[in-house]
């Protein structure tokens, strides 16, 4: 059965200003949505509390995956049962390499944690290796990349193509893509695009938050929404962002 | 009132006087035993004995002891374990049950065992005797090379803060491990060394003694354990290293008391033109800790790195104070500390690089990281700088604080659960240290000793 994420009426606040007004949005395997909107609407917001960071409380409404709530779940139960976030920002990890810690996200992806939560088993340093470097070649990623610290001194299109290289390896059921687009040459873009698009299939559903329509010309959704000041304001299809790419947010301002 | 006892001539309490006088005996006994010592080395053991009776026991009123509290450390009972001789069954055992350094192989050539303060296994390759290395007990080695010692043992200025213990282990010091590389000469295989305390009440005053011949290059590595069942343990030691012109030096000192040990030392390095210096420490053993680790740069040219990787456990302190003293120009030294501390383990640590008149083209750096892994754990970062020179270049950083919250929360969205992440953090923090080892078997020791570390948590 194919993932569905349903997120339920969801009002967010933090140090009591709200930034999520209730935002209703579904999304279902083998769909591309893509949430758009100006600065501070509260795409990424939305990013951290799908992914359960820990500085944002939900006031209010629900978030369901194949409909279990997940708000009460810890980030990496979340992404045990299939949710992936790549980050505008990743945080750098230093002294970890790539491969180790992939190695061991991989391996707590698919063969859990132990009964303690403590030790992960590891799968075979052989078989890892063949899949990243594969993985690596696809997004053009020199394979030195491996023994590099984690995010740590990467540029700007490093550190997104890591994020692609990571949820190609963990192969989630619903991926939230937080900006992925911004800060990118175009060969980044572009790349990186290739690298989404690899892993589109019916068994992956995809949230696409980016202020920009660029990255739509390299990845084509289904559906695109606009959010301002914490909710949806409007929903349609490809067209929609075509719209808003000609008349600019202002066109979306009455609907507030 | 007390003041009624009016007795001028001895005011100190009376567990003081019964500690000074079982002080009194116990030097008398090494004396005794030790009537064939060269005349330099008794004069310098007479003068240390005497600022040892002179000197109060440092308090923390003193700037250097501030954090570190010793008032419930009793000497006296180690005033005899200091001057006693190690019972005979020790004696030239094979050193099974202690822990060597360097685990791969079952080698126990170029090695020097102690066990409760007394030499008990000394080994050197009969190629490297050929070749003129020496690595032997500091009593083989006084009685056999005493114009070599004579140059080098003890003759370091002592740290302020250090005087009376210094004192203490100079007036005491019956034992200890002797390395002398000779000139030009490149030494493959690692020297190891073992200063274990085994069964009851144990105190030792141990003094390793380092000399490296210009442009000789080796790795030596030393280790400090124990397995006396809980009772206490003490030791006041020095380390002294002499780098020769052009020598490249790589030695590992890792302190692995177990947590009923005191330890109290003087760690000293004075490097030559052009020599290189890496010393790399392994800290995680003891209760309580007090060491003054310095670098002298005397010649112009000198690179000394220090690098510590600290592990914290229970309700250990461990103090460590450190000078990168810089006489020449156009030296470097390099400082990193870095560690854990869990539960309610405290860490101290007071940096100082000092750039002396005429250092100019200085490089300096110190840095020390401190991770807190529980809330009652504490670390205390105390960097310094003095300056006297021009053209230098001179940073220090020190952080402290808890696993950042940014990065938990970034590896637990790839699936990884919290205990794990953390892991992989703090791996990760010592990973800085660990991949600037220059000498393989000091990196597997350290390496071994964080995963045993990690693990039990």
């Amino acid at each position: 059965m194919g993932a569905e994420l349903a997120i339920r009426n969801l009002h967010v606040k933090v140090e009591g200003n709200e930034i999520l007004t209730g935002v209703d949005l579904t999304v279902r395997a083998g769909e591309v949505h893509s949430l758009m909107g100006p600065n501070g609407s509260g795409k990424s917001t939305l990013a951290y509390i799908l992914m359960g960071h820990p500085a944002y409380e939900v006031d209010e409404g629900e978030v369901l995956l194949d409909g279990e709530n997940i708000l009460e779940l810890e980030p990496d139960e979340r992404a045990r049962k299939g949710l992936f976030l790549a980050f505008q920002y990743p945080t750098p990890i230093p002294g970890v390499s790539v491969a180790d810690f992939l190695r061991t996200a991989v391996s707590s992806i698919r063969l859990g944690p132990s009964e303690e939560g403590r030790t992960t088993e590891l799968i075979p340093m052989r078989e890892f290796r063949k899949e990243i470097r594969e993985r690596m070649t696809e997004l053009d990623i020199d394979h030195s990349f491996a023994r590099r610290h984690l995010n740590d001194g990467f540029s700007g299109g490093e550190k997104k193509r890591a994020e692609i290289l990571q949820m190609s390896l963990l192969k989630p059921r619903i991926a939230v893509l937080d900006e992925t687009d911004s800060g990118l040459d175009i060969d980044a873009l572009r790349a990186v695009a290739d690298g989404v698009n690899r892993q589109l299939s019916s068994e992956l559903g995809v949230l696409l938050i980016t202020h920009y329509q660029r990255i739509l010309n390299y990845i084509e959704p289904n559906f695109v929404h606009i959010m301002v000041d914490g909710r949806i304001v409007q929903s349609g299809g490809p067209e929609l962002a075509h719209e808003l790419e000609a008349k600019g947010y202002d066109m979306v301002k009455d609907l507030v | 009132m007390s003041h009624a006892r009016g007795d001028l001539e001895n005011p100190g309490p009376p567990e003081e006087d019964k500690t000074a006088e079982a002080f009194s005996e116990a030097f008398k006994n090494v004396l005794a035993a030790r009537r064939d010592e060269p005349a330099w080395m008794r004069q310098r053991r007479e003068a240390a004995w005497e600022d040892f009776a002179r000197l109060p026991m440092p308090t923390t009123d003193e700037e250097s002891w501030r954090r570190t509290d010793i008032r419930s450390l009793d000497l006296e009972p180690f005033a005899l374990a200091l001057s006693q001789r190690v019972p005979e069954e020790y004696l030239d055992a094979k050193p099974r049950g202690v822990a060597l350094p360097i685990t791969r192989g079952p080698s126990t050539e170029n090695l020097v065992v102690h066990a409760n303060g007394t030499a008990v296994h000394v080994r050197l390759s009969e190629e490297l005797a050929r070749q003129g290395v020496i690595f032997t007990d500091l009593n083989t080695a006084v009685r056999q090379h005493p114009d070599l010692l004579k140059d080098y043992y003890l003759t370091g200025k002592v740290p302020e803060g250090a005087r009376k213990l210094a004192a203490l282990h100079g007036a005491f010091c019956t034992g200890g491990t002797f390395l002398y590389v000779p000139p030009g000469m490149v030494v493959d295989v690692p020297l190891q060394a073992v200063v274990h305390f085994r069964a009851g009440q144990v105190a030792d005053s141990s003094h390793t003694l380092v000399v490296a011949g210009e442009n000789s290059q080796f790795t030596f590595m030393e280790e400090l354990s124990s397995k006396n069942g809980g009772s206490p343990g003490f030791h006041v030691g020095a380390v002294e290293i002499f780098v020769g012109s052009g020598a490249n030096v790589r030695f590992g000192h890792i302190q692995a008391w177990g947590g009923s040990v005191w330890n109290f030392a003087v760690h000293r390095a004075r490097l030559g033109r052009d020599s290189h210096l890496q010393w790399v420490s392994g800290l995680w053993g003891s209760r309580l800790s007090k060491v003054h680790h310095e670098v002298e740069l005397q010649d112009q040219g000198g690179r000394a790195e220090m690098l510590a990787l600290l592990l914290g456990r229970g309700r250990q302190h461990l103090d460590y104070e450190t000078f990168q003293d810089h006489q020449a120009p156009n030296c470097t030294s390099d400082l990193l500390y870095k560690g854990t501390f869990m539960d309610r383990a405290r860490s101290v640590w007071r940096g100082m690089i000092r750039v002396a008149i005429g250092a100019n083209g200085t490089d300096a750096y110190q840095v020390n990281n401190n991770l807190l892994l529980d809330r009652r754990a504490r670390a205390d970062s105390i960097p310094g700088l003095q300056i006297e020179a021009n053209e230098v270049r001179c940073t220090h950083a020190a952080t402290t604080g808890q696993i950042d919250k940014e990065q938990l929360f970034y590896l637990k969205s790839r699936g990884v659960p919290a205990p794990v992440a953390q892991r992989i953090i703090v791996e990760g923090f010592f990973e800085q240290v660990l991949q600037r080892i220059a000498a393989e078997p000091i990196e597997r020791r350290l390496r071994k000793a964080v995963d045993a570390v990690l693990a039990a948590r």
